[in-house]
């Protein structure tokens, strides 16, 4: 009877380091930012970006590929709700059309699927002209859509 | 302005001149003076600074009332020339106040809601205020082209880059949803 009760105490204790589930290593993620502006230069854009499913947090945000090398415009106080509006434009002439690293997102990320959301608010062209954009992020560079 | 002609601003005249309150002589006083325009621009920092330094706090009500009233009676029973000087320090715990209420963002209304009265923020005319203002009003300061004077978002007395940049600024900060 005491040998039982004290396998019962010994499983009480150890029960659960043993069973405990390790959680999700947080792991660091770059993000990369592109819009395609289609045979449209891209001279300034604004979208809306958040993460979907699993645990991430924005951490940083940088610049992307010339012309929009240099830090968009962001609200850092809108990391901690995971949704935050980038923006950016260049003054530069001759801006080229077509697929463009726009900007580079930090993460800090728990789980494993996370998806990020992105809304194209804004895209115009050299003369300040609406266009029509598609926006998409990618964990790579970016390549134009279709190609491997 | 409040001084005779050849005087500088003071600094409450700066500080309404920041907020787009403040008589148009003052901000002409600012655009033309180096000293003015100096100050200004520490104002200005330096509100940008409490704001993004200081935590979030929300002024009561109740605090809020009582320093109005305080400073309705201090204006009324002073005697004239007595008058002038506890309307400027009361305006001066008003201003005080103000600062501690824009330093909470529920409270504190975005740069164009703010502004309204005072800038011009759709500058292409399309009814939304988005990037492509920014663009725009960076663009006619780099071309040289027509400016005008409600687009001085930053109150410096100059239309420059630093109003686009503000300007863009306002607009990524502009969803309070978002800041939450």
């Amino acid at each position: 009877m005491i040998r039982q009760l004290m396998l019962v105490l010994g499983l009480m204790a150890v029960g659960p380091v043993l069973f405990a589930q390790e959680d999700p290593e947080p792991r660091f993620a770059t993000i990369a930012v592109c819009i395609d502006s289609g045979s449209e230069s891209l001279a300034a854009w604004q979208i809306e970006l958040s993460h979907v499913g699993g645990e991430a947090e924005i951490v940083g945000i940088e610049g992307g590929v010339e012309p929009f090398e240099g830090p968009p415009y962001y609200d850092e106080a809108a990391f901690r709700s995971g949704r935050v509006v980038l923006a950016a434009f260049s003054t530069e002439r001759n801006l080229r059309p077509g697929v463009h690293r726009v900007a580079t997102v930090h993460a800090m990320e728990t789980g494993n699927t996370i998806e990020y959301s992105l809304i194209l608010k804004a895209a115009g062209n050299e003369t300040g002209s609406r266009v029509v954009a598609r926006v998409w992020s990618s964990r790579d560079d970016c390549k134009p859509r279709g190609m491997p | 302005m409040t001084e005779s002609p050849g005087q500088h601003p003071s600094d409450l005249e700066l500080e309404l001149a920041r907020t787009g309150e403040a008589d148009a002589d003052v901000g002409s006083h600012i655009g033309g003076c180096p000293v003015c325009s100096a100050s200004a621009t520490m104002l200005r920092e330096l509100s940008e600074a409490l704001r993004q330094e200081s935590p979030s706090v929300r002024i009561p009500d109740v605090v809020e009332a009582r320093i109005l009233r305080q400073a309705r009676r201090a204006a009324s029973r002073r005697p004239r020339a007595r008058r002038l000087r506890w309307a400027a320090v009361a305006a001066a715990a008003l201003l005080l106040a103000l600062t501690w209420i824009l330093r909470s963002p529920l409270r504190s209304p975005s740069l164009p809601e703010r502004a309204g009265h005072a800038h011009s923020t759709d500058l292409n005319g399309d009814g939304v205020t988005d990037i492509l203002d920014a663009y725009s009003l960076a663009m006619r300061i780099v071309t040289g082209g027509t400016v005008d004077a409600t687009w001085d978002i930053d109150n410096n007395g100059q239309i420059d880059r630093r109003d686009a940049d503000s300007l863009a600024m306002s607009i990524v900060r502009s969803d309070p949803e978002i800041r939450r």
